[in-house]
This record gives C-alpha cells, sequence and structure tokens, in this order.
C-alpha cells in the first residue's frame, strides 16, 4: 500500500514540476513537493532539466517582425464597397441567365403551338380576324355603298328593288366598310354600330322606319327566332332575293360582291338597322372566293396580329438585351478595375 | 491611442499595431516555424482586429490582440494541412529570422550558437500538438502568466497548467534525446 501511495505521489510531483518551477503551487504543495524532492532523486533530476529547457525558451530571441503590418484604409475599406457590388453584379447575371431562360423557354412554346396549329388551325382562326375587323371603318365608304344602300331599299319596302344611286351616295359616306364577310361576322356589335349611327341619320329620311328597330343589332340573328315584323316577311323574299338584289347591286357600284344571298340574311338585315346590314350583307353574299381576294387584297397592308405569346417574347427579348448589355458594360468595368 | 482606435481613428490603430507588431509576429512565428506563414498570419491578425476593434470591451488590449494571433495561427495551421506541399518542415532547414538581429552585446560566435540553438528549438516546439504549442509559447517564449494564458485561449488555468507541463516535459524529452546537437554551454544536465 505504502508503494502505491509513493508512486502516486511521484507521479503527482512530477506533473506538478512545471508549476512548481513557476511558483504557481500553493504554499502547501509547495511543501509536498519539496519533501519529495528530497527523497526521489528522478523528480530532482526532472526537475533540473525542466528548468533548464525554460531558461532556453527564454533564451530564444525576438524575432522582429520583417515589414510593417500598419493597415492601409484603402486596404481594409475597398471589403464593405466591393460586397455589394459583387452582389448587385451577381444578381444582374442571374437576371440575365432568367431572361434568357424565359425567352428560351417562351419560343419553345411558340414553336409547340405552332406546331399544334398546324394541326388544328381552328384554334387561331378565330383571334386572328379581330384586329382586321376593328380596322375596318377606315376603309373606304364606296366599298359599302352597294350593302347600305340595298339594306335601306330593303328596310323601305321589304322587296328588293332597284336601288337609285342617289340613295346609295346618301347613305354611302356614314357607312363604314366591313368589306369582309368572316370578319364582320366576328365584329362586335358596338364596333360597328357606333360609326353606323352617325351616318344613319342622312340617311334617316329614306329609311325612317328601319331605323327604331336597330337596337337589338346583334340580336338580328335571334329576331328570326323571336318573331318580329320582319321575321314574317323572310319568306318572301328569300326566293326572288339573289336576282333583285345583285341587279340592286349592280347598278349602284361598279363591283358588286355577287349576290349569293342566302334566306336568312336579307330578313336579318331588314330587322336589324340600316348600319349592321352591310356586313351581314357582305357576309352572306360574299362566296368564298371573293373573301379571299380580299383578304389577299387587305391583309398585306394590314399589320399582322401578334399573339400574346409573341408579345410576350419581343418583351422578354427586349429585356434580355438590355440585361446583357448593362453586364456586358459592367464585367467591362470590373476587368479594367482589376 | 485604444479609444481613438475605436472610433475609426486608423493612424492610432496604426501606432497600436507598431507597437505590438513585433510581439505578434514573434509569437505567429514560434508557433507556425515559418517566416511567411508569420507574416501572413501577423497581417490578418491586424486586419481582423481594426475590423473588429469597435467591439474590443476593454481589458487586456494585449490578451486580446494575442488571442486574435493565436486564431490567424490556427488558420495557418490548417491552411498548411490541406497543402502538404507546402509544409512547414521544410523551412527549418532556412537559418532562423533572428540571424538578421545581431545584439549587439554579443560576439558573432555566441550570436551564431543562439541561431543554432532558436532552430533546433524551433525544430523540437513543431513536435508539439498545436494546443500545448500555444501554451508554451504564450506562456515561456511571450512570458505570459497563467491566468493570461486562460484569457488569450479561454480554457481554464487548470488547463493550461496542464497543458503547459506536458509540453515542457515533451520538450525536454526531445533536448535530452538531441542533446548532442545543442551548443555546448546550452545542453541539458540532468545532474542537479
Amino acid at each position: 500500500m505504502s508503494f502505491l501511495r509513493k508512486k502516486s505521489e511521484h507521479q503527482w510531483v512530477e506533473e506538478s514540476l512545471s508549476v512548481y518551477i513557476d511558483g504557481e503551487l500553493s504554499p502547501s504543495e509547495k511543501r509536498r513537493v519539496e519533501e519529495h524532492l528530497k527523497e526521489c532523486r528522478s523528480c530532482s533530476e526532472s526537475l533540473t532539466t525542466l528548468r533548464q529547457t525554460v531558461a532556453l525558451l527564454k533564451e530564444l530571441p525576438v524575432v522582429p517582425a520583417p515589414r510593417s503590418f500598419a493597415v492601409r484604409p484603402a486596404v481594409v475599406r475597398p471589403k464593405p464597397v466591393r460586397t455589394p457590388s459583387a452582389r448587385g453584379y451577381g444578381l444582374l447575371r442571374g437576371a440575365t441567365a432568367l431572361a434568357t431562360l424565359l425567352l428560351v423557354l417562351l419560343i419553345g412554346a411558340d414553336v409547340a403551338l405552332h406546331f399544334v396549329g398546324v394541326t388544328s388551325p381552328a384554334s387561331w382562326a378565330p383571334a386572328a380576324p379581330a384586329p382586321e375587323v376593328a380596322l375596318a371603318p377606315s376603309m373606304e365608304p364606296t366599298m359599302m355603298a352597294a350593302p347600305v344602300e340595298e339594306e335601306q331599299m330593303l328596310g323601305q319596302t321589304g322587296v328588293p328593288e332597284p336601288a337609285s344611286p342617289e340613295n346609295a351616295q346618301e347613305s354611302a359616306p356614314p357607312a363604314p366598310a366591313p368589306a369582309e364577310a368572316a370578319d364582320a361576322l366576328q365584329e362586335p356589335q358596338e364596333t360597328a354600330a357606333a360609326p353606323r349611327l352617325e351616318g344613319a341619320e342622312p340617311a334617316g329620311t329614306p329609311t325612317a322606319p328601319p331605323a327604331p328597330e336597330e337596337p337589338p343589332a346583334r340580336e338580328g340573328e335571334a329576331v328570326g327566332a323571336g318573331g318580329t315584323e320582319t321575321c314574317t316577311a323572310v319568306p318572301e323574299a328569300p326566293v326572288p332575293a339573289p336576282t333583285t338584289a345583285k341587279s340592286a347591286e349592280e347598278t349602284v357600284q361598279p363591283e358588286p360582291p355577287p349576290a349569293a344571298t342566302p334566306e336568312e340574311e336579307e330578313p336579318r338585315m331588314a330587322v336589324v338597322s340600316p348600319t349592321e346590314t352591310p356586313e351581314i350583307m357582305a357576309l352572306a353574299e360574299a362566296p368564298e372566293r371573293e373573301s379571299d381576294e380580299a383578304r389577299a387584297s387587305e391583309l398585306p397592308a394590314e399589320p399582322l396580329p401578334l399573339s400574346p405569346l409573341r408579345l410576350a417574347e419581343f418583351f422578354v427579348l427586349g429585356v434580355l438585351v438590355v440585361l446583357a448589355s448593362a453586364t456586358l458594360f459592367w464585367t467591362w468595368l470590373r476587368r479594367r478595375g482589376a | 491611442m485604444i479609444a481613438a482606435a475605436r472610433r475609426g481613428d486608423t493612424g492610432s490603430f496604426n501606432r497600436l499595431v507598431s507597437h505590438y507588431q513585433d510581439m505578434v509576429y514573434n509569437v505567429a512565428y514560434r508557433i507556425l516555424g515559418d517566416a511567411d506563414a508569420a507574416a501572413d498570419a501577423s497581417q490578418d491578425t491586424f486586419l481582423s482586429a481594426y475590423k473588429a476593434i469597435a467591439n474590443f470591451k476593454g481589458g487586456s488590449f494585449k490578451s486580446w490582440l494575442l488571442r486574435i494571433t493565436t486564431n490567424a495561427c490556427y488558420d495557418q495551421l490548417r491552411l498548411h494541412q490541406r497543402r502538404p506541399t507546402s509544409s512547414l518542415d521544410a523551412i527549418y532547414t532556412d537559418t532562423d529570422p533572428s540571424s538578421h538581429f545581431i545584439n549587439g552585446r554579443e560576439t558573432p560566435e555566441e550570436h551564431a550558437l543562439r541561431q543554432e540553438l532558436g532552430q533546433i528549438l524551433q525544430q523540437a516546439i513543431h513536435t508539439l500538438p498545436p494546443d500545448q504549442r500555444v501554451t508554451l509559447v504564450l506562456s515561456d517564449v511571450q512570458g505570459l502568466s497563467y491566468k493570461e494564458v486562460s484569457e488569450v485561449t479561454r480554457v481554464s488555468v487548470g488547463t493550461v497548467k496542464s497543458r503547459l507541463s506536458r509540453a515542457r516535459a515533451r520538450l525536454r524529452d526531445r533536448l535530452m534525446e538531441q542533446r548532442e546537437l545543442l551548443p555546448a554551454r546550452y545542453r541539458l544536465r540532468d545532474e542537479g
């Protein structure tokens, strides 16, 4: 037991020699160490070599700084300045990449829709005519002379008669020009009605009766079902209509559309209003061949309608150009600064 | 100076730098054993101190600066561990930077002996684990008290004592093994 106690005492003293050298032991610990050192030669030698080691370490010369480590504001301060700059540059690059990706996606979608549209062109058909109809009022009034005049005649008599050139000229100026049959079908009621109401007044004297029946213009299609007065006249008109109407148009206008008047068209025009009839007449009478010719002559003059997708592509392309220019400029500035 | 430096006065801070840079570089060199790494650590120390001096809450500025120094040294040690090709072992064949510093009171022969001692001691220090090395340098090279070492290394005084005890014993054993390499006047003698 005493041997074990001696060994543990030896270990404790050996581990405490470093602190003993520094004089950091308590008085009781110091006495304990000194008593052990009197008996233990190994610990005494260890204390000697430890003291020599510490003395050697204190002999080490101070190594002077090879240069000044003074802080230059130019070295330290740019960091906080560069951080937001670098962040902005990164954001700009990210935005450019995002715009590029968006443009690619839009073009891809456009191409995909194009191929889809080839298989089912009807999906785009309704959208295309709308702008053309909206532009219709700018067309020449002479184009409208025949339908309007014919409509007036129908409104007055309910029976097609050869129209006098005077009537035609009276009603011609105010009438807008819905020349295309398909476009006339697509045209909203308001756009067509507004200009025609102005023109209906000068023609009001000869066509006074039809004017009050004007308001439900588009309902003219439903009028047939509604059973108005004019609807009763429907059966009368249809058979002779083609020839009479055609002859009337020919007298009014040198280049009349072929009078292919379906049975429903004349009553409709008579019921609706003098303003709407030209469109419907043109729609009804103009054969496909003629409407194709009209389109062929007018489409090149009109700006191509842009789908929302195409508009988005142009918009993103513009944004991308701006972003890419800014990114390139910034990159150039950074390289120049570096 | 410290108060002015805390207000952002670079001139005052640089006066602190010129006052402490030898101490910082010396500690860094003894911990790292490489002049270039010590210079990098010293520069990092002062840059970090300049940025953080506004957060200095009083107390011992020396201890605060040495804490930054030891952290910079740990960073350098990690950096060199990741780059084994630039191991610090290579520099021990070079002469000690202190060889350029000739004390006017010692002869060239004494200076050569001290240089030789410095190289051997530096190699022996480098064999110690980083924690023991830092504690040994701060205590026996820089002369800090246990309490100061405890503040710098942020460990208890008891830990400082045990680390220092083990570091000294290990260094002593290393120097005893290389006793013949030491200059005669610096050789360890175990006889009392």
